[in-house]
């Protein structure tokens, strides 16, 4: 077999901060807190080595937001590990017909920013190709060879660990490279670099994006100004995108000499804006996205999502064969209905999402029953997880339906810590099943189709669930009005965040859907096939962290959980344009294979071969002889491939304008296809009587409204917060947005209280925690302005 | 064997195997409790969350079990996949079994497995299992008589045969080639050689090798679309004398060039090394001077039968002086004898070239110590193979010349091995035994190319006058491409190169040079022209055998000779049965090839049979609704400007794929024989039916 070397994660996240030099390594776990490192991008290991130091300052002394840095390195994949593991420095290396010992890595990466030359951003219009009649561009009054200067273009940029450790993605071109930047004098800021890359002592890549510098070219009266959401002449921001490549060095005592070989493909890197809410999910995030996009378009798991009636023996086809893909897709595709998602690790990590923002919204945090895990909630998982139950004989059925059920029991235990002899009892057995659930939305028949009897408590509070979750087709759904009979008669649809478009009539989605994957393992578990881990012996539940469903994904061991792991904590939706990148992520055409983005590689591998560099002995580190017979493209071409700046460019400019406005949007909800309706143009009285609006929350995880900002400590040394606006003195205007563009770095990163101790949070609802120990569960720090409170006491 | 009076029986051994790793795990396993527990019946009928334990048997077809398929009932069944932590028991769907448990050996994994393959018996004796001879398969082998006249024998010339219409030319490995082909091809060099004389004839050998000299690309995307070309081009040349002659490729990986140690493989194929014919040696002893004694000519006849191979020059020289005895011969230019020498070793062999040193270097280096090059693997061409990009698999275009890896190495390093160091440039040295040799300054690696340059002269050489052929350069003429093609191994070396990269446009269809319409001079084609090596008329194949049947009459049952697969086949990717040249068949019919199964008919089991190879149906064509004529079989040549689609009744060429079968026929012997049976719509043999011209074995590499 050959030896086959890739980058992961194949898409990386940086992003932007003003802190000038520091910076910390991008979180590689879902909801997890970014690695702390030295000024080279070395990780900060525990004294005791047993792992990583995580990042509890967000800021620098200056109350400057620090970089997230995106880090790439490279994995073999061997006969020893057809999963792939990290290569090291100092490891046998194979390729291109040469061996040898691996020296050290030569990395090349092109960060470009093309948002100032691409299309004005009109929500959905685009997502299919644009109609080159009515598709206007940013800046259209700039035409012809001028709009190459719209570019941000600082050129490509290489490093090494043994002569070149750093290198900036500045004006300077490095010397070599006839950069394109926007003017010095654009305005509140300049933007002077697109960021910088770095080689760590393990010959792993780091990539820092820009400073969040956002300007505007034009002067004179009135401006600079900013007078829309995503479309603003003029203007340029500091993020960017690009791909990332990477050349072994290896000394081959065969021949005495240094020879080279590359890596199989680029990978990709995405800068975007912080994550001011590291530790909670989005509801729908990127790696939910890409997941359900690679079963349904490149056969990522044929025993999940393929051909119907072949679940037992499924088909291997190559993600990376466009033809057989082709062949496969135009088959009979299913999702496999005897698929048995298992509960812990599948369907309550997506339960437990939306209980997690009433720390960040006031609308939740005043009202938040029906996501309640605690005892009586509808989202408590010791009932939601139980799975049916059958018996031959009806006397069997009734004595089992008196006899609680273990599981549930040892969750009681685990949640009622105070009334150990409570939990036991069958009243608190019953007490959990009086929930608002009780009542059925469907009635499952007692004897399943083969006979056997069916104790099956729970099964009318999941279909509850699974009926209120809004499906494919019903973007634009509020709530479901013509099934009167139906328990979920008038109850709107979740979840209920905002959709890709809830602003103009073309290809409206007003309402955020989960994905198909997500959709359809939900439906199985409401079903009633599922696997429940604690009923199967497979995990503990005295120990099993349930409320902090994320802490059991351990750090990455091979690239693919490495690639999921990261887009994990990038925002999956609603793309309007979205939070680091947009709806361009849901298109098939950009892939190469899953996880991985086609590079148009003229752009992104190196000047050389590795051959050439073979024949030269030497791999030179500027490409200074760069020549390219046209500049970086206006246009795409999928069928090539990405260049630097292809992602980026559909999002908001300056990124600042939509951070600020996404945080709730009025949706007309009076008819299903129409955001705009225009009573006062016909003096229509009925309708403007009849309009009716929902206020709603775009994504909460991504852009907070409210949160509980650390105030102090208390005689216990326990947090002291108060409850108030995130934003604060930023409105929802387009005045608003542009002091964004200069107050987004003072804003708090909120995190998960510290003070509660891991096994107290793991094993009981964050409400109940809140209420039991009077605290809260997260809180915001680091707000500019705000002194760093000191804690008085050492926590016990 | 054990023989301790051990009663408990097979089960009851797989329910203790199973309840030991599951101890303490209070597992419910989907509401099926220990499923082994609780009798034989209860474990075969038990569903794990849908998943069978037990497979169920496929049921018997036409009263043959179906015990022979390769895949034994265990390995379908959940209860060992999940043992083995084999998908869906991954981790992914489900952990491995048992749950919550501990891993059970595989010894004892195996066991069960073999347990369930033996039909889960309820009541056997644990330690008697072991002892029961398993029983032969027997029954159903009758003989049927073959009819004498249907076996077909081998066509002589093997692999250079004339192609109708639709098929491709083939061009095959050299080191398969038997000594009749490869006398055919040195007598088409030697064609090509003779018309030196002209100087300005265009298809002399000479003015052939002056297009290398003069528009060879190397470094860039041109490499290997010009060198298709040059080779196509030459090959035409050499097919305006002999028509059904190809070029040989050198396939350098094969075992017997130990590419590991390539010192002491065979370095290059035999069939271009030096040897002597008995009617070169004669003429030579004529000329010798003094003439070699008796005991010398004796020994140097010795040289010819068995044929004596020598790499180099050097080698053959030191021979004659060290073995055989004769010494009056020394590396100067102007030694009459060693001029007789090279005249006999030309006369000889045609694809022999004295000019050519290989694997000699410097101070008897190795090329790795020398050159710092390596000769290429096959572990290293399947890396080069693997490359994803024509970039880095064939070079650069305008803006990024570049090598490609297949260019730079294994391409220059083979020119670099054939071509070689002359330890005794300049006639310098001895060809004694035990002497020194020559010692010269070593080159630092930088000043290599430069040096090459400098030492490789073409200027003034008047290439394959003899006066050229007796001089002492430094350097091998493959060492530059200014002189390379004028050694007649740049084309096997280019030849396989160019099958690489046919290979690799396989893997890669759609990776081509950036500039497809780039002119490849002298000639006109672009780049794009030489995408597909159809349009040059040509195809690889490792090997083949052609049986000829001839169109005369119908053949019942085909059953060739038993072929032999020499060693150096047996390597092949894939092996396919060819029919050749069929008519348009009156009836539609199955045809089934059988491999060494000379009686095989209509009835022989074709499912569980290690010998079934394949079928291919043909549909008839049905009685004629024209005019006379209508349905005559077209003339094999369309007339000159006839451009229409090809004629209806033009007859086809049919192939099956026999791989699988082949490497079973093979790990027992090293015969093939092909049986070709014609089943009719009655699904009874069809002796009245079938025609063809001839039915072919071929290996792909």
């Amino acid at each position: 077999m050959v030896s086959i070397y890739k980058i992961h994660p194949a898409i990386g996240i940086a992003r932007l901060g003003n802190s000038e030099s520091e910076f910390y390594i991008a979180p590689e776990v879902p909801a997890g807190l970014p690695v702390e490192c030295d000024a080279q991008g070395n990780p900060t290991l525990n004294p005791d080595g047993s792992g990583p130091v995580l990042v509890k300052s967000f800021k620098d002394k200056d109350g400057r937001i620090k970089r997230q840095a995106a880090r790439f390195q490279v994995f073999v994949y061997d006969e020893d590990t057809p999963d792939g593991r990290p290569l090291k420095l100092g490891d046998n290396v194979y390729g291109g017909g040469n061996h040898g010992t691996l020296i050290d890595i030569q990395w090349r990466v092109y960060l470009a920013n093309k948002k100032a030359s691409w299309y004005r951003f009109q929500q959905r219009e685009g997502e299919h190709g644009y109609d080159p009649a009515t598709q206007q561009r940013r800046n259209a009054q700039i035409v012809g060879e001028e709009r190459d200067r719209l570019i941000i273009d600082p050129g490509p940029r290489s490093v090494d660990t043994r002569t070149r450790r750093r290198a900036s993605f500045d004006r300077s071109g490095n010397g070599t490279y006839a950069a394109t930047f926007p003017p010095e004098n654009t305005a509140p800021y300049t933007i002077n670099t697109l960021g910088e890359i770095l080689a760590d002592d393990q010959a792993r890549l780091l990539v820092l994006g820009g400073h969040g510098c956002s300007g505007s070219e034009r002067s004179g009266p009135g401006e600079p100004q900013i007078g829309d959401y995503a479309n603003n002449d003029g203007w340029f921001d500091d993020t960017s995108d690009g791909p990332v490549m990477a050349r072994l060095i290896m000394y081959s005592e065969q021949v005495g000499q240094t020879r080279f070989i590359d890596v199989d493909y680029p990978a990709w890197v995405l800068i975007g804006y912080p994550r001011f809410v590291p530790q909670i999910l989005d509801m729908v995030t990127m790696d939910d996205v890409l997941y359900d996009l690679n079963l349904r378009q490149f056969a990522y798991d044929t025993s999940l999502y393929g051909e119907y009636g072949a679940f037992d023996s499924p088909t291997k086809i190559p993600g990376d064969d466009p033809a057989a893909l082709q062949h496969w897709q135009a088959g009979r595709l299913t999702w496999n209905r005897a698929y048995k998602p298992w509960f812990y690790r599948d369907i309550w990590p997506i339960l437990f999402r939306p209980n997690e923002f009433i720390y960040l919204s006031d609308i939740l945090a005043q009202s938040n029953f029906p996501h309640d895990q605690e005892r009586r909630g509808t989202f408590n998982p010791c009932l939601l997880g139980q799975t049916p139950r059958r018996f031959g004989q009806y006397a069997e059925w009734e004595a089992a339906s008196k006899v609680p059920n273990p599981v549930t029991l040892a969750c009681l235990n685990a949640e009622n810590p105070d009334k150990p002899r409570f939990a036991a009892t069958m009243q608190a057995v019953r007490e959990s099943q009086q929930s608002e659930a009780r009542v059925e939305t469907r009635h499952a028949p007692l004897q399943d189709n083969e006979g056997l009897w069916v104790l099956d408590p729970y099964g009318p509070m999941r279909r509850f669930l699974f009926d209120l979750l809004r499906r494919g087709g019903e973007e634009n759904e509020f709530k479901v009005e013509d099934k009167v009979g139906s328990r979920i008669h008038n109850l709107p649809l979740m979840p209920l965040l905002c959709g890709d478009n809830p602003i103009s009539d073309i290809a409206a989605a007003k309402f955020l859907k989960l994905t198909d994957y997500q959709l359809f393992i939900l439906r199985q578990w409401g079903e009633g096939c599922f696997i429940n881990e604690m009923e199967e012996g497979w995990i503990d539940p005295k120990t099993y962290p349930v409320f902090l469903p994320n802490s059991v994904i351990k750090p990455p061991e091979n690239g693919r959980q490495l690639d999921r792991g990261v887009l994990s904590n990038v925002l999956g939706g609603a793309f309007c344009p979205g939070g680091e990148v947009g709806w361009i992520m849901r298109n098939p055409s950009i892939y190469r294979e899953p996880y991985r983005i086609k590079a148009d590689r003229s752009w992104s591998d190196f000047l050389q071969t590795a051959a050439q560099a073979n024949a030269q002995h030497v791999s030179p580190l500027d490409d200074v002889t760069f020549a390219i017979d046209s500049p970086l493209s206006q246009n795409n071409n999928f069928a090539v491939g990405l260049q630097p700046g292809d992602l980026t460019k559909y999002m908001a400019l300056p990124w600042q304008a939509d951070f600020n406005e996404c945080t709730t949007q009025t949706i007309n909800i009076t008819y299903a296809d129409w955001n705009n309706l225009y009573p006062g143009s016909e003096n229509d009285q009925r309708l403007m009587l009849d309009e009716k609006t929902w206020e709603t929350l775009w994504w909460p995880a991504h852009r907070p409204l409210q949160s509980n900002q650390l105030t102090g400590f208390d005689s216990q040394g326990q947090p002291e917060t108060t409850w108030t606006t995130w934003s604060q003195g930023i409105q929802q205007t387009n005045a608003g947005d542009f002091k964004m563009v200069s107050e987004w770095w003072k804003l708090g990163f909120i995190i998960r209280n510290p003070y509660i101790p891991e096994n107290i949070a793991a094993s009981m609802p964050s409400t109940l925690v809140d209420q039991t120990y009077n605290t809260t569960s997260y809180y915001s720090i680091e707000r500019y302005g705000t002194m760093p409170p000191v804690p008085k006491a050492k926590s016990t | 064997m054990s023989c301790t009076s051990d009663d408990s029986t097979r089960y009851q051994r797989v329910r203790e195997i199973l309840n030991d790793a599951a101890e303490g795990s209070a597992a419910d396993y989907g509401g099926l409790g220990r499923f082994w527990d609780q009798g034989v019946d209860y474990l075969k009928s038990a569903r794990l969350h849908g998943i069978a334990m037990i497979a169920i048997a496929p049921h018997s077809c036409c009263g043959h079990s179906a015990k022979q398929s390769d895949d034994p009932l265990s390995a379908a069944s959940g209860l060992i996949q999940g043992l083995k932590g084999a998908a869906p028991f991954d981790g992914h769907r489900f952990p491995p079994l048992p749950w919550g448990g501990k891993r059970v050996a595989d010894t004892d994994i195996q066991f069960i497995a073999d347990w369930i393959d033996a039909g889960c018996p309820d009541d056997d004796d644990a330690s008697a299992a072991e002892a029961i001879p398993l029983q032969l398969e027997v029954e159903g082998v009758s003989y049927i008589t073959v009819r004498s006249n249907t076996e077909f024998g081998l066509a002589a010339t093997g692999a250079w045969r004339t192609t109708r219409p639709g098929e491709l030319k083939q061009r095959v490995n050299l080191d398969c080639l038997g000594e009749a082909e490869l006398d055919r091809l040195r007598g088409a060099f030697r064609q090509l050689y003779s018309l030196n004389d002209w100087p300005e004839d265009r298809r002399s050998y000479n003015n052939q090798a002056l297009i290398h000299q003069n528009h060879c690309q190397h470094g860039w995307e041109r490499f290997l679309t010009w060198h298709r070309a040059y080779l196509y081009e030459f090959e035409q040349n050499i097919q305006d004398f002999f028509p059904e002659i190809t070029l040989p490729y050198w396939d350098w990986t094969m075992p017997q060039y130990r590419p590991d140690q390539p010192e002491l493989g065979w370095i290059i194929p035999k069939s271009l090394q030096a040897f002597l014919t008995g009617e070169a040696v004669e003429a030579m002893l004529a000329k010798l001077s003094p003439t070699a004694t008796a005991e010398q000519a004796e020994k140097f006849f010795g040289l010819t039968e068995p044929r004596r191979y020598f790499v180099s020059q050097n080698a053959f020289f030191r021979h004659v002086y060290n073995v055989i005895g004769y010494a009056f011969i020394t590396p100067k230019t102007d030694d009459l004898n060693r001029r007789v020498m090279i005249d006999a070793l030309l006369m000889s062999n045609a694809l022999w070239y004295p000019l050519r040193y290989p694997a000699e270097y410097q101070n008897g280096g190795t090329i790795n110590q020398v050159i710092h090059y390596h000769y290429p693997s096959a572990q290293d061409i399947r890396e080069i193979m693997s490359l994803n990009n024509f970039r880095d698999f064939g070079g650069g275009s305008i803006y990024d010349a570049a090598f490609g890896f297949l260019d730079q190495n294994p391409h220059n390093t083979l020119h670099i091995w054939t071509g070689g160091q002359n330890p005794n440039a300049d006639g310098k040295g001895s060809y004694e035994e035990g002497l020194p040799e020559v010692q010269t300054p070593a080159m630092a690696t930088a000043q290599l190319g430069e040096r090459r340059s400098l030492m490789v002269r073409a200027g003034g050489r008047r290439f394959h006058s003899r006066p050229d052929m007796y001089t002492q350069p430094a350097l091998g003429d493959m060492f530059s491409n200014l002189t390379a093609s004028y050694d007649p191994v740049f084309w096997p070396i280019h030849v396989n190169v160019d099958r690489l990269w046919w290979e690799w446009q396989k893997l890669n269809p759609n990776s081509t040079p950036v500039e497809l319409d780039a002119i490849l001079s002298p000639w006109n084609y672009t780049q794009r022209d030489t995408l597909n090596t159809a349009r040059f008329g040509y195809e690889y194949v490792l090997n083949t055998c052609f049986i000829p049947v001839g169109l005369d009459a119908p053949v019942g049952r085909f059953l060739s000779q038993p072929i032999p697969v020499s060693e150096r086949t047996r390597g092949f990717r894939k092996a396919e049965v060819r029919l050749h040249w069929v008519p348009q068949l009156d009836r539609s019919c199955f045809i089934r090839v059988f491999l060494n199964q000379p009686d095989a008919g209509a009835h022989t089991d074709w499912r569980d049979n290690s010998h079934f190879a394949g079928y291919l149906a043909i549909f008839g064509h049905g009685a004629c609704y024209g005019g006379p004529g209508h349905c005559a079989a077209p003339p094999p040549k369309a007339r000159e400007y006839d451009l229409r689609t090809p004629n209806h009744n033009m007859p086809r060429n049919h192939r099956v794929d026999v791989t699988d079968c082949a490497r079973r026929m093979l790990e027992a012997g090293d015969v093939l024989q092909i049986t070709l049976v014609v089943i009719g719509g009655d699904y009874e043999e069809e002796i009245d039916l079938l025609k063809l011209e001839g039915v072919s074995l071929n290996f792909l590499d």
